[in-house]
């Protein structure tokens, strides 16, 4: 395998881990027309060992996930030295509390509303506003 | 090879000819010698058939002249060998025409050999060509393949296998050339559409010559993207399948960034679709570009109507011919009148009628182009309104004063009365005394006339209260701009006037301006002089409302109202500005002494003359700020 494809320079770089493949896509267009390198993966399987991944400005996560949710992948990411800041969506109300207890910036409920998303995620990267495309 | 050279016959004699003829010569010599040495079994039997082999010799190295050459000494040769007196005989001439017929055969056989063999070398030569091209074809459509970075291109076999894959595709999919070679095409769809959406592309590109899609596809580390995907079936010549030409290309920037456009474009479409103003756009050259279904609705011209052409058609006179050289001072000097100002126009409506309009103008600089953008508010509503306001407003202002002036006069009355009273009684006692038998004495008239002049003192000083309350004191006073001063007054003085067939006039001087005064209650007078001058010519063949300024001095400003109406009476004309004086039937006769008090208040003067040919003109000045800004 090639350490990865499409040249983006200095794009800030989120992983967006989603298992539902229409929220997953249609949060990766949003992001991405931000002007942010969006990896988007429907599994957060291997992940932390993967070094491109590693070099994620920020991370948005689901909560639940079939085979590992999204506290363990941040416990993972931070193991392996990812320091970024990480966004929970959820569709659980009360998963609010878990979450932000483990370690998440933010918790967003879905349905999610796209300018709350870009505007979190612009926060934590420390731009103020987002890089145009 | 034998003894035969790679090339030979004609096309070898045409290249060596000398050589030809020698071989032939030598050849034929040979075979002369060896007849020769066969005499003792031959004796004269068989002259020519040795010399065959020189012929056939002749022919392979050197071609058809020294063939014929070999021949025909051959047959010298030949008969050299038979006694002089046999030469003639049949069977010597059999054998020799025979000879002959073999030398020709041979010849004929030659000749063919050598074409073919030309035919061969010039068919190995194109074939040679022919790779050459078919290799360089090759080499640069690799080269192509490997210089498309941003598109994977590969092979997919009839069963679905990958089968080649360029550098586009290793740096699109992640995935090195050895780590896909020979493994499904499914691999690079999302697990839960599984391999079916691989399978059913290659059946449609199959099925229909073509397949192209927009579709998400898997990276080597599991991300996603969307892509661009065209496949491509290859047959080979005798109808079988081959493969699949693929190209992948990743569009999820360009997705991204048209859906972000695509929302805003939205947004601005609710935003324009809420707005209840009309929207117009134009160039710099006035040009409209766009024109709003609002103001499709306002102006009454649909927007096919109005795109490429100029938007002073909407708007009246002085404007309409005057907004061209408006845009080009702009664009000259950026001094702006209306832009980023927001300013009360009149427009004109397709039917021909006028309507005050809040015109708010926007700029917008691109690239190649300037854009002005327009949003009109239609004023007509709210202008009805405001006049009523006004209307009710100055009719209260009236009614106000006209009870004040009842309240005041009675009081005055009472008030004058007093010293009055007082002044006839002390007249009427000094009569008497006067007309008495006594002597008056010097101290008592002095006495009697010091209260007299007292009590006209008074009453002179109730008089001057009178004064100071009709002229209400206090004004603001500001600097304005004369023409916007008159302008916005018109814009509200003009509502429905159109419809009564007014034709308005402005002339300005430019030095007539700014003026020093209380923008609100000048406005008033001219509102007052132009609804005047408006219900004046009500009914009147011409119906012209000219307003004008002009410079009288270097402190003072003329300001001009007039109509073409049947103008005044000569007995009204003395008391034009007095109160309670009208010449409308249900005028309070307050409005023109109103005007009069405003304008000295200002330390201007009003009147009002006749115009040569009918109609009326009123005057008033104004005073130009001190020269010193006021603080």
């Amino acid at each position: 395998m090639l350490s990865l494809a499409p040249d983006r320079g200095d794009r800030p770089r989120v992983l967006l881990v989603e298992d539902d493949a229409a929220v997953r896509r249609a949060l990766q267009l949003l992001l991405q027309g931000q002007g942010y390198d969006v990896r988007a993966y429907r599994s957060a399987i291997g992940l932390a060992r993967d070094p491109e991944a590693l070099r994620a400005a920020c991370l948005v996560c689901d909560l639940i996930m079939p085979e590992k949710d999204a506290v363990e992948l941040l416990g993972e990411l931070r193991a392996a030295g990812w320091a970024g800041p990480g966004i929970l969506i959820s569709g659980q109300l009360d998963d609010r509390f878990r979450g932000q207890a483990q370690g998440f910036e933010r918790v967003l409920a879905k349905p999610i509303a796209e300018n709350l998303l870009k505007r979190s995620v612009a926060e934590l990267i420390g731009r103020r506003s987002p890089p145009a495309v | 090879m034998t003894f035969l050279p790679r090339s030979f016959g004609p096309g070898a004699g045409r290249v060596r000819p000398l050589f030809g003829y020698l071989i032939a010569l030598l050849a034929v010599g040979a075979a002369y010698l060896a007849r020769g040495a066969l005499t003792a079994q031959l004796g004269d039997r068989s002259p020519f058939l040795l010399f065959v082999l020189p012929v056939v010799i002749a022919v392979f190295y050197g071609g058809r002249g020294p063939g014929l050459l070999a021949g025909l000494i051959s047959l010298l040769a030949g008969l050299s060998f038979v006694a002089v007196p046999d030469r003639m005989t049949v069977h010597i001439l059999v054998q020799a025409a025979l000879f002959v017929l073999v030398c020709a055969g041979v010849g004929w056989l030659g000749g063919r050999l050598a074409r073919q063999q030309r035919l061969g070398e010039q068919h190995r030569e194109a074939a040679e060509a022919e790779a050459g091209r078919a290799r360089a074809a090759g080499e640069e459509l690799r080269l192509l393949l490997e210089g498309a970075t941003r598109y994977a291109i590969f092979m997919v076999d009839p069963e679905g296998s990958i089968g080649s894959w360029n550098s586009g595709a290793e740096r699109v999919f992640g995935w090195r050339e050895e780590e896909v070679l020979g493994r499904p095409s499914a691999m690079f769809t999302a697990e839960e559409e599984g391999a079916r959406r691989a399978r059913d592309a290659l059946d449609q590109a199959r099925a229909e010559g073509r397949y192209s899609d927009e579709a998400w596809y898997l990276r080597a580390d599991g991300s996603e993207f969307l892509a661009d995907a065209t496949i491509t079936p290859l047959w080979r010549e005798n109808g079988v399948l081959r493969g699949y030409a693929t190209i992948v290309h990743d569009v999820t920037d360009r997705r991204a960034a048209e859906r972000n456009l695509e929302k805003r474009e939205q947004h601005l479409q609710s935003i324009l679709a809420t707005v209840p103003d009309a929207m117009i756009v134009i160039d710099e050259k006035g040009i409209m570009i766009s024109f709003s279904a609002a103001a499709e609705k306002l102006f009454g011209y649909s927007e096919r109507e109005m795109v490429g052409r100029n938007v002073s058609l909407l708007m009246p006179s002085p404007d309409r011919e005057r907004h061209d050289a408006y845009l080009e001072r702009y664009l000259a000097t950026g001094d702006a009148h209306i832009i980023g100002i927001g300013r009360i126009v009149t427009g004109l409506r397709a039917d021909g009628s006028t309507f005050p309009m809040k015109l708010s103008v926007g700029e917008a600089l691109t690239d190649d182009q300037r854009l002005f953008t327009g949003f009109v508010q239609d004023l007509t509503e709210r202008k009805d309104f405001e006049a009523r306001v006004e209307q009710l407003k100055s009719e209260l202002i009236h009614v106000s004063r006209l009870s004040a002036m009842g309240t005041m006069a009675s009081t005055l009355a009472h008030e004058l009365n007093q010293p009055l009273t007082a002044i006839a009684s002390y007249g009427e006692a000094v009569r008497d005394l006067l007309d008495g038998p006594e002597e008056v004495e010097k101290d008592l008239l002095r006495e009697v006339f010091t209260e007299m002049s007292g009590q006209a003192l008074r009453a002179g000083s109730i008089v001057r209260r009178l004064r100071e309350f009709v002229a209400r004191g206090d004004v603001a006073k500001t600097i304005e701009d004369l023409p916007k001063l008159i302008d916005e007054a018109s814009a509200l003085a003009l509502v429905g006037s159109k419809e009564k067939g007014i034709t308005p006039q402005f002339v300005y001087a430019q030095d007539a301006t700014p003026v020093l005064v209380d923008r609100v209650q000048i406005q008033q007078v001219l509102m007052n002089l132009m609804r005047n001058a408006i219900e004046a010519m009500d009914g009147c063949p011409v119906r012209r409302l000219s307003v004008a300024t002009t410079l009288l001095d270097p402190e003072t400003v003329q300001v001009s109202v007039a109509d073409t109406g049947p103008g005044i009476a000569p007995e009204i004309a003395e008391r034009l500005f007095e109160a309670f004086t009208s010449t409308k039937r249900s005028g309070m006769g307050l409005g023109l002494s109103i005007c009069r008090t405003i304008v000295e208040s200002h330390g201007g003067r009003i009147r009002a003359r006749p115009l040569d040919g009918g109609g009326t003109e009123f005057l008033f000045t104004l005073m130009r700020p001190p020269t010193e800004p006021v603080p």
